[in-house]
C-alpha cells in the first residue's frame, strides 16, 4: 500500500473518532455525569458552597435542586439560583469554577445562573433529560 | 524574522496554490489572518494547514511542482517544509465535500501529493478573502471553521490550545455568523452535535494559557452560544 503511514494516520483517526462517538452516546447515562456537570457550569457565572442550614433554605424557598448531583458519588445537593438572588448566599463560600477537587468534596452547591432568559430556559430545559 | 512576518512570505511562496480555486487557508492560522492587518498575535505551532478541494487536487499539484523555497517532506509527502527559516512549514490537507459524515477520512494516495481527507472539514466554505500585504488570503466563513474545531477530539494541550482558537473566531464572529454555526448545528448527526456541545462546556471551563485568549471574561457569550445550539438542536441534551 502506498504511503503506508498516512494510512495509518488515518486508522488512528477514525478510532479516535470511535472512541468520540462512545462518549457522545454517553451523554444522558452514567459516564455523561462529567460532561452534564461541566454544563451546569458552563452556564454559571458563580459557584458558591453552603452549609446544610443554608441548603435547606433554599430548598424550601423553592430554587431548582440539579439532579446532576445525584449522579456522583458521593452524592451532593446542587441548587440552581437566578442571579437576581446572589444576595441569599450570604454566609457561603465562593468556590473556583471547575470540576476540582475542593468542589466535588462539598456535600452543597450553589450554581448562580449567567443573566439572560436563553441561559436560564436552556438549564432549566435540560433538566428532564439529565 | 516575527512570526507574522514568516507567515505572510510562506503565503506569499505558495500564491499560485492560493490562486487555486476552492483552495482556503484553514486551521489555527486562521484567527492570526483575521487580526487587524493579519497581527498574527496567537500563539499556535509554525505551520499553515493549506485545504485542498479533491476537485482541485490536479490543479495544486501543478502547483506546488513549482514552489521554491520549499520542498516535500520525505516522511510526510502532504507537508512542505522551509528551505530557510523566513518561512514556515505548509500541511495540505484534503477536503471532500462528498464526504457528509463528520467523523469520516480517508487517504488520497498520490505518488506527487497525497492528502489526508477529513470529513469535519467538508463543513468549510469560503468566506470573504483576507487582502494584506499584497496577498489575497482565501479563509474560510467563521461558522465553518469554529464548528470544525469543535467536532473533533480536542484533548490534551494542543486540545486546549485549538479551543482557544475557536475562542479567537468567535470574538471576531459577527451575529450572522453565530446564527449560521445554529443552522449548520441543527442539520449535524447527533453524535456530533454532542461532541461540539461537550467541547464548548471544556473551552467555558478552560484557564488562561500564555498567547491565547483568556477564556474567562467571554465565558457569558460562550454560555449564550451553547444555549443557542441546544435551542436549534432540539430537545436532546
Amino acid at each position: 500500500m502506498k504511503h503506508e503511514h498516512l494510512h495509518a494516520r488515518i486508522r488512528l483517526t477514525r478510532s479516535r473518532a470511535a472512541v468520540l462517538k462512545w462518549e457522545a452516546r454517553q451523554s444522558t447515562l452514567a459516564h455523561g455525569i462529567w460532561y452534564r456537570l461541566r454544563r451546569l457550569l458552563t452556564f454559571s457565572c458563580e459557584l458558591w458552597a453552603v452549609d446544610d442550614a443554608k441548603m435547606n433554605e433554599l430548598i424550601a424557598s423553592g430554587f431548582t435542586v440539579a439532579p446532576e448531583g445525584e449522579g456522583i458519588e458521593p452524592s451532593k445537593r446542587i441548587v440552581l439560583l437566578p442571579s437576581t438572588h446572589r444576595e441569599r448566599l450570604a454566609g457561603g463560600r465562593p468556590l473556583p469554577l471547575g470540576l476540582r477537587r475542593e468542589v466535588l468534596a462539598e456535600p452543597n452547591l450553589v450554581l448562580v445562573l449567567w443573566e439572560g432568559n436563553d441561559v436560564v430556559t436552556a438549564v432549566h430545559d435540560g433538566q428532564g433529560a439529565a | 524574522v516575527d512570526f507574522r512576518t514568516r507567515l505572510l512570505r510562506t503565503l506569499h511562496a505558495i500564491e499560485s496554490v492560493l490562486r487555486t480555486p476552492g483552495v482556503l487557508v484553514i486551521g489555527s492560522e486562521v484567527p492570526n489572518l483575521l487580526e487587524p492587518s493579519a497581527g498574527s498575535t496567537l500563539v499556535v505551532s509554525q505551520d499553515v494547514d493549506i485545504g485542498v478541494p479533491v476537485s482541485s487536487h490536479a490543479a495544486v499539484k501543478a502547483a506546488v511542482g513549482e514552489l521554491k523555497g520549499l520542498r516535500q517532506s520525505e516522511r510526510e509527502p502532504s507537508v512542505w517544509v522551509p528551505e530557510s527559516t523566513d518561512l514556515i512549514e505548509v500541511n495540505f490537507i484534503g477536503i471532500d465535500p462528498a464526504l457528509r459524515e463528520t467523523m469520516e477520512s480517508y487517504v488520497l494516495d498520490d505518488p506527487q501529493l497525497p492528502l489526508l481527507v477529513f470529513g469535519a472539514l467538508s463543513y468549510l466554505e469560503g468566506g470573504a478573502p483576507v487582502e494584506v500585504d499584497g496577498l489575497t488570503i482565501p479563509v474560510p466563513r467563521p461558522a465553518g471553521l469554529i464548528l470544525e474545531k469543535l467536532m473533533t477530539d480536542r484533548s490534551g494541550v494542543k486540545g486546549d490550545r485549538d479551543l482557544l482558537v475557536v475562542l479567537a473566531l468567535l470574538l471576531v464572529a459577527a451575529p450572522a455568523d453565530l446564527d449560521e454555526v445554529a443552522r449548520v448545528f441543527s442539520g449535524l448527526p447527533d453524535e456530533t452535535q454532542q461532541t461540539i456541545r461537550n467541547n464548548l462546556t471544556l473551552l467555558s471551563l478552560l484557564e488562561p494559557v500564555s498567547g491565547m485568549p483568556d477564556p474567562r471574561p467571554h465565558r457569558q457569550k460562550i454560555a449564550r452560544l451553547l444555549a443557542g445550539l441546544e435551542s436549534a438542536g432540539g430537545a436532546r441534551r
